[in-house]
């Protein structure tokens, strides 16, 4: 109480006091905002950084597709027949006169299939059971698989 | 103070803070009138990023086994942008020295005055990376040696702008040309496969938005290439056959040559060589190599009066419906008299008691005239509709034509017509389509739809296109019926088109061809059909030589071209000599 009255006293008499108060109380919103504007400011600059990365990226990604379709394409020419028959010649190789083939049966190869580029939808689609019986099998179910291969042929034999 | 000052004062004071006062009212109207706000969010958008258009790379056209026919290759746009430039001239002048371009057209679009709606301007498409990278080369050059001059007549090439695009490129060049067609400039394919399976090829653009702020950058969207398409094309059948009608052509003096290469018991077109031939990498020379009317593809959009190739579908007719037997004897005078026309054989003489081995072995014209008459019209249409003349045959490139076939009821069509439909004269088809009629006497009487496409890739799966039967004019065992005869007339006359070790089927076809007088051309269409071997038909070919000089016989001309189209498609098609391959067979 005495030191209550004692703060009342020497509050009127320094009025500098309630200034700093109030002085410090806006510098601390102040340092509170310039801190939230340094985090908002850092993260969209990062975010910018990152937009602008991706961006890059992009089109790099385009180039790199169209620099592959060339380069497919000078795959192309370089194996191209008109090229395959020149480096033939160069060799020495001579075209095959029909009289001169021999012909040897080789087991188990039905020809020159035509090529395939990707997985083709006809192939049956192997189903496999991706999850093991213990999975899915009511407690029921396991204790019958597991008696049957004992219980049943005794029914089978007395039958 | 003064009363009179203090008014005045009192005035300037409200005069200050009423002009504030119009300006807020005047930002909050803006501000809520809804036209306005649109008015400026639009305009704010148009800065705020760019519309672009996501072109997704063109599908690859292979043969059967994965040799490249088409693809993409990287090619620049070169543009300038009008503001930034600096010198046209210098522009124009290292276009053209760099990339062969129109100087004055060069000159022209870079010497723009920019403005609002002039900001860019095209130079040039289809430049090369090479090029490219010696104009950006000499740009730095310029830039570096007269770029701080100051002085505007100085060399420059600042302005200019590359950007990066896809163009088709076909490897193979002219090889299999008249199949794929080709892409112009604005990615329109025209002809062939190219054409056909444009929309497929092409794949869908996707316009996108991107936005000038990084932070609103996003993950583009998936774009899926175009389909690529798996040919029943063999390219080294392909190539050999094209060698092959190439040289025949000249060898003969001929307008033009065809070999169509099927497997009759699938439909699938191994081969399909005409000429002439475009490289499609420069299609913009297309006027001077299909000068006039010439067709893109004889082979399926020129149809022609086949001559004697036809007799084989009016003696399968024939044998079919069993008015004929291979052992029938036809007495031959030398003219059969049929609606008030006469009709004579090839060579006017007469060929006595005749089977019709005899007849086809002879190819007489008066024999098959008396067989059609013997099948009678309504039948003899309805087995010629039936191996489709007159109609498309479905294959998948573009640009058919159908051919025609007067059937009774018709106003042009006269009972005479019929003797000279049965020996392909007055009748008009494709080779296409003769090779597809024919193949049901290769198939046990069955014609597969003929198709160029074996297999499409969409989304990274293979999809193959099943076979499908077109019709079935004839029975199984008349088809075995004519092969037989067939093969045993080649044997008998020891015919130019025969391959020892090889039993084959076949027949030749000399065509008159009709002019507005009638028949008064004396050059003629010279065709040969034939396949084999005869106990298991792997391959059927179609040679036709159009209008050739060496000889107007179908014999002398074309049978020599078939006989070394099979040498060569049995070795490309390991196909083993009759004997060796029923010996391999029987181990």
């Amino acid at each position: 109480m005495e030191r209550l009255e004692r703060f009342t006293q020497a509050y009127p008499q320094a009025p500098w006091r309630g200034q700093v108060q109030v002085l410090g109380l806006f510098l601390v919103i102040i340092v509170l905002l310039s801190i939230v504007a340094g985090v908002y400011l850092s993260v969209s600059a990062r975010s910018a950084a990152i937009g602008r990365h991706i961006q890059g990226m992009q089109n790099s990604i385009r180039l790199h597709e169209q620099d592959n379709e060339t380069l497919k394409s000078i795959l192309a020419e370089l194996s191209s027949s008109r090229r395959l028959e020149e480096r033939a010649d160069a060799i020495g190789f001579v075209p095959v006169d029909v009289d001169e083939a021999i012909y040897v049966r080789v087991p188990g190869y039905s020809g020159r299939p035509p090529i395939t580029l990707a997985p083709q939808v006809e192939e049956p689609v192997t189903r496999a059971p991706v999850l093991p019986d213990e999975y899915t099998e009511s407690l029921f179910d396991w204790i019958f698989r597991q008696v049957s291969p004992y219980v049943l042929p005794i029914f089978e034999v007395q039958k | 103070m003064n009363r009179d000052r203090f008014w005045r004062f009192s005035f300037l004071g409200y005069a200050i803070s009423i002009v504030p006062l119009i300006i807020v009212f005047q930002l909050l109207r803006i501000q809520t009138d809804r036209e306005q706000i649109q008015a400026f969010i639009d305009q704010g958008k148009l800065f705020s990023g760019t519309y672009h258009t996501i072109e997704p790379a063109r599908g690859m056209i292979y043969d059967r086994y994965g040799h490249p026919f088409a693809g993409n290759e990287t090619v620049y746009e070169v543009g300038a942008e009008l503001l930034y430039v600096r010198n046209p001239e210098t522009i124009a002048m290292a276009m053209n020295v760099i990339t062969g371009a129109d100087y004055g057209e060069v000159l022209g679009a870079a010497s723009i005055e920019p403005a609002d709606d002039a900001i860019y301007a095209v130079l040039a498409k289809g430049v090369s990376q090479e090029q490219v990278e010696k104009l950006q080369l000499l740009k730095e050059q310029m830039d570096i040696s007269y770029g701080g001059s100051g002085n505007l007549d100085a060399p420059s090439l600042r302005g200019l702008l590359f950007h990066p695009y896809l163009q088709r490129i076909y490897p193979e060049q002219s090889t299999a040309a008249n199949i794929l067609g080709f892409v112009n400039r604005d990615r329109q394919g025209f002809y062939g496969v190219e054409a056909y399976y444009n929309n497929m090829l092409a794949g869908k653009d996707k316009v996108v938005w991107l936005p000038t702020d990084p932070n609103l950058a996003e993950g583009l969207p998936e774009t899926p290439d175009g389909v690529s398409l798996v040919l029943t094309i063999d390219r080294e059948i392909q190539a050999s056959m094209e060698e092959l009608a190439d040289r025949s052509m000249k060898q003969n003096g001929a307008e033009s040559a065809t070999i169509v290469v099927l497997d009759p018991k699938t439909g699938e077109i191994m081969a399909l060589a005409t000429t002439p031939r475009l490289d499609p990498n420069e299609y913009w020379n297309y006027a001077d190599v299909f000068p006039d009317k010439t067709p893109y593809n004889r082979a399926i959009s020129q149809s022609y009066e086949p001559g004697s190739v036809y007799k084989v579908l009016t003696m399968a007719a024939g044998l079919d419906l069993g008015v004929i037997t291979p052992e029938t004897e036809f007495i031959d005078t030398g003219t059969f008299e049929i609606g008030g026309a006469i009709i004579y054989n090839w060579n006017f003489g007469a060929w006595g008691p005749q089977d019709m081995i005899g007849c086809l072995q002879h190819s007489l014209n008066t024999c098959h005239a008396w067989v059609a008459t013997q099948i009678g019209a309504q039948n003899f249409y309805t087995y010629m509709n039936n191996y489709g003349i007159g109609r498309l045959t479905g294959v998948d490139m573009a640009g058919e034509a159908t051919g025609r076939l007067k059937v009774p009821g018709d106003d042009d069509w006269y009972e005479a017509d019929l003797a000279t439909n049965s020996f392909g004269q007055g009748v008009a088809a494709t080779a296409l389509q003769m090779a597809s009629a024919v193949s049901a006497l290769a198939n046990d009487g069955k014609i597969m739809t003929p198709h160029i496409v074996h297999s499409m890739i969409a989304n990274g799966v293979q999809h193959e296109i099943g076979i499908t039967v077109a019709a079935e004019p004839i029975k199984a065992e008349t088809a075995r019926t004519i092969t037989e005869m067939l093969a045993q007339s080649l044997e008998i006359e020891a015919s130019d088109a025969l391959v020892p070790g090889y039993r084959l089927a076949g027949k030749t076809g000399t065509g008159e061809i009709p002019t507005p007088y009638g028949y008064t051309s004396y050059l003629t269409n010279t065709s040969f059909v034939g396949w084999g071997p005869v106990d298991d038909p792997q391959f059927l070919v179609y040679v036709w030589l159009e209008k050739p000089t060496s000889s107007i016989w179908g014999s002398e001309v074309a049978s020599p071209i078939f006989a070394e189209a099979v040498e060569r498609l049995v070795l490309l098609l390991n196909l083993p000599p009759d004997d060796v391959r029923q010996e391999l067979l029987g181990k």
